[in-house]
């Protein structure tokens, strides 16, 4: 498998480079819905998310990474046990994934050889606590998505089948991109993540060719070009982790909240989820920054991404969501 | 002949053999015929024998699964990896048939970065003569060359064109930051958003000058490098460049979208654009791109993703063989396989020892989409506010249709006929662009709506939705299905296609949006067992809550 394009190499599209590191530094965020044109590189952002990442600490052989013992499902059997750091899992769920593989199954080897029942992990085992990530997430099956959205909603996954009953915790991000001209998501699905953004195509032509030159690079000498961006990459990865050590630190005042929820009840969003991301997302930006207490430009900065997908859709108002949690932005004079 | 389609797809037979992975693949239009088979029949010769594939074909054709004869053999799980998993070309000759999430699954085979180096590529057959039934863009968008040999006679195939290998290996053509500056630039000025085409452009001039044997990029490289990749991506076409017949400006062309002044009296580009403009031209694909003008960046998509979603395999369920339900092989043997040692060897050595209660039926979840088709009279004075009213409410409908899996289409009949407006979909996206701008006026062919709608609808039915139609008219119906001016034909020929709606089992309800009732209206409701419904001041609300009300029933 070929390095993943370098994270700091992407050209312009702050809004996804933003949310892709704000969901790095608070995992609680509840991941990032990238929705646009074609050819914006909106996978290459997410396969590159991963190198931002910092690693976790699992016990070894333990299938679901969990930290400490008493986590292990007993289904795994004896394992090693000692601590090892390994990278944050950045789980691949293709389209066309069976619903075994997404939760696991029967493992048939065993059961063959030794007339075992044995539990095989899936994709949902692998991906527990890190990143679950979905290419053209609009065009999944259903019966995947309700799997997920399960899982998503009690951090656990149980399978009842073959005669096996096993749970195990997943607890994943997830990272979805799609173009909405495929169809629409399922607002239950939808709602699952805690950022979205819209990617749309470069317009500035200087823009547009540094992309390219870019890509023509990496594609050319691939070592090269990682090397000449090592050092980004790496300074972003620390001011991630710099910003989750000093996130609780960040002072949050009344003012700020109000703020907030003035801000979510303007805009009518449903439930208090809206709230609570819009705050979550504001405060990992004020780390990132290096600041000391939340203010109104955070959450002026962050405030698109993190409602837009939430507002009662109004067909009959063209401007897109975004415009409108603009619009009354504006009028709030926030 | 050295020019013209067959040496285009000649070409780019040859560009795809030299940087498969790089050019994604090849999609190619072309009626079945000789044509089409002789342009297949270069790929073995140039890009090794090819994988077919079918759009027909399940999952575990296209992406493996467990190998059970191999398994149970070997006493170790097998799996067949799938023909997707192949370091081979691939041959799909009907990519118009594709669903969505096959051309999905293509798609991210065929590797958005992984593929890079390996001979995957696809050539898309492509039968559709319309841009509706185009293959999902999802999948084209991938692939970076593009031919058109529907007019391509039996005579002006040349075999002789067609010759594998460079005269020098890819890796000596380099590319100067200039040449990546004008594919770059050329495409923004042809209105391609998507920066993978800019891509694809170079990755093929690239490998058209390694067939030259030059090591860098000639004018004739980019050339043929343009017309190969931009000619279907094309969008717009500035106007200084526009050939002897010029197409219709484009609708909303972004300002800095379009950096022609950065271009002009730049010779080279200029050229280019015109190269392009021709092929357009010659391919008279202009059309085919009207849709896309108005959004650029995509069409048919949204229209398939319309085609049938039906069966959604279920989980198996244990059942009995009672010759109806299909068996999981799979299932079963899964069920039946940990007990096998507890089971003992079967009678006769059988290997496998399996019990009725193993048996797992399968099951398949059969939502049949829905699809809703509004006819909306577009005749008279009142006209715009009507269709404005029916545009607002298709668009509520869809927002929150969505979550049922329900399909829209709308049809205005106005003057002597009627129209599709919006063909079935379910992107809110697509119903916006297609409903931008709404014609309105003239007389009421109220049964050319009819006819229209009663088409579109069993049309619909045999691509595996269920149709319903919503007219929506005051009734006033004066003009025939000949186009004549006849108060009374029209009326007759009205209520015949009312009642062929109806003998179809097509459910349809009449929004009578006249100040006062229309008796007429009632009476053909009334004759043909349809819902009446007026609504003197039918807006967009009111309309969604009927269209709601008729699916629900």
């Amino acid at each position: 498998m070929k390095a993943a394009f370098p994270f700091a190499a992407i050209v312009g599209q702050d809004d996804m480079k933003l949310a892709m590191i704000l969901t790095a530094i608070d995992p609680k965020l509840g991941g990032v819905l990238v929705f646009g044109d074609r050819g914006t590189g909106k996978s290459t952002a997410v396969r590159a998310l991963a190198a931002l990442l910092p690693p976790i600490t699992a016990l070894r052989g333990c299938p679901v990474n969990s930290e400490r013992a008493e986590d292990v499902p007993d289904w795994a059997g004896q394992i090693d046990g000692t601590a090892e750091t390994r990278p944050t899992p950045v789980v691949d769920l293709p389209l066309g994934v069976t619903e075994d593989r997404v939760t696991g199954a029967l493992d048939i080897e065993r059961a063959l050889t030794r007339g075992e029942k044995a539990f095989q992990p899936g994709l949902l085992a692998q991906a527990n606590r890190g990143y679950l990530y979905i290419d053209e997430v609009n065009l999944l099956e259903d019966h995947i998505v309700d799997l997920l959205l399960d899982v998503a909603q009690s951090g656990e996954n149980l399978v009842e089948r073959e005669g096996l009953s096993v749970r195990h915790p997943a607890r994943f991000v997830l990272v979805g991109s799609g173009n909405p001209e495929e169809g629409e998501l399922r607002p239950q699905l939808l709602d699952r993540f805690g950022l979205s953004v819209e990617v749309r195509s470069p317009t500035d032509v200087a823009q547009r060719i540094e992309v390219i030159r870019r890509r023509d690079a990496f594609e050319t000498d691939a070592e090269a070009f990682l090397r000449k961006w090592r050092k980004k990459d790496a300074a972003i990865r620390d001011a991630v982790l710099a910003a989750r050590g000093v996130l609780a630190k960040v002072a949050v005042r009344a003012p700020a909240l109000k703020l907030c929820a003035e801000l979510c009840m303007a805009l009518g969003s449903d439930g208090l989820r809206g709230e609570l991301t819009l705050y979550r997302a504001a405060r990992a930006l004020a780390a990132y920054e290096g600041a000391t207490a939340l203010k109104a430009q955070h959450i002026r900065r962050v405030a698109p991404m993190a409602l837009a997908h939430r507002l009662r859709r109004d067909p009959l108002d063209d401007a897109g969501s975004t415009v409108r949690v603009q619009r009354v932005l504006e009028e709030m004079g926030a | 002949m050295t020019d013209g389609p067959w040496a285009h797809a000649v070409t780019a037979l040859r560009l795809l053999s030299i940087d498969p992975s790089g050019l994604g693949g090849l999609w190619l239009r072309a009626r079945a015929g000789p044509v089409r088979d002789a342009a297949f029949g270069l790929i073995p010769g140039l890009l090794g024998q090819p994988v077919k594939l079918h759009p027909a074909w399940d999952r575990d054709a296209f992406l493996g699964g467990l190998d059970l004869a191999r398994t149970l053999t070997s006493h170790h799980e097998c799996r067949n990896p799938g023909l997707l998993a192949r370091d081979a070309a691939f041959l799909m000759p009907s990519g118009e048939r594709l669903e969505p999430e096959k051309a999905a699954w293509i798609a991210t085979a065929l590797g958005r970065d992984g593929a890079a180096g390996t001979r995957r590529c696809l050539i898309l057959g492509d039968e559709s003569g319309a841009p509706d039934e185009a293959p999902p863009i999802l999948l084209t968008e991938q692939l970076g060359l593009f031919v058109d040999l529907t007019d391509v006679a039996l005579g002006d195939i040349d075999l002789s064109l067609a010759r594998a290998g460079a005269t020098r290996p890819l890796a000596e053509v380099a590319l100067a930051p200039a040449d990546i500056d004008e594919m770059v630039t050329v495409a923004a000025r042809l209105g391609i958003d998507s920066l993978r085409a800019p891509l694809y452009a170079l990755a093929a001039a690239r490998a058209h000058a390694a067939l030259a044997g030059r090591a860098v990029l000639a004018e004739d490289d980019k050339r043929a490098a343009v017309e190969l990749v931009y000619t279907v991506r094309a969008t717009q076409l500035p106007a200084e460049d526009a050939p002897a017949d010029p197409p219709p400006p484009p609708e909303d062309r972004r300002e800095n979208d379009n950096p022609a002044d950065a271009g002009q009296g730049d010779l080279p580009q200029d050229l280019l654009v015109q190269a392009v403009a021709l092929r357009m031209a010659e391919l008279r694909i202009e059309r085919a791109h009207a849709a896309r003008r108005r959004g650029a960046g995509g069409d048919g998509a949204g229209a398939k993703v319309a085609a049938t979603r039906r069966g959604s395999p279920k989980p198996s369920r244990p059942g009995r063989l009672d010759g109806r339900g299909r068996i999981d092989l799979i299932g079963t043997l899964r069920r039946a396989v940990p007990w096998q040692t507890l089971r003992g060897a079967g009678p006769g050595g059988m290997a496998v020892r399996i019990l009725p209660s193993d048996i797992q039926i399968k099951r398949y979840e059969h939502h049949s989409d829905r699809v809703l088709v509004f006819v909306v009279d577009a005749s008279g004075s009142t006209a715009m506010t009507r269709l404005a009213e029916a545009k607002g409410a298709v668009e509520l409908f869809l927002s929150r249709a969505y979550a049922r899996r329900d399909h829209v289409a709308l049809i205005g009949f106005r003057g002597t006929g009627a129209e599709i407006l919006l063909p079935p979909t379910r992107s809110l996206v697509q119903t916006k662009k297609h409903l931008a701008a709404l014609p309105g006026g003239g007389g009421t062919p109220l049964a050319a709506g009819l006819v229209s709608a009663g088409d579109l609808a069993r049309m619909s039915r045999r691509h595996g939705l269920s149709p319903s139609i919503l007219v929506m008219t005051d009734g006033k119906a004066n003009v025939a299905l000949d186009g004549s001016a006849d108060r009374a034909a029209a009326r007759a020929d009205g209520e015949r296609a009312a009642r062929a709606i109806r003998l179809d089992g097509i459910d349809l309800a009449i929004i009578d949006s006249g100040m006062r009732p229309n008796p007429y209206l009632k009476d053909l409701a009334g004759q043909i067992d349809a819902d009446y419904v007026p609504l003197p001041r039918a807006d967009a609300h009111g309309l969604s809550r009927v269209a709601g009300a008729l699916l629900d029933d």
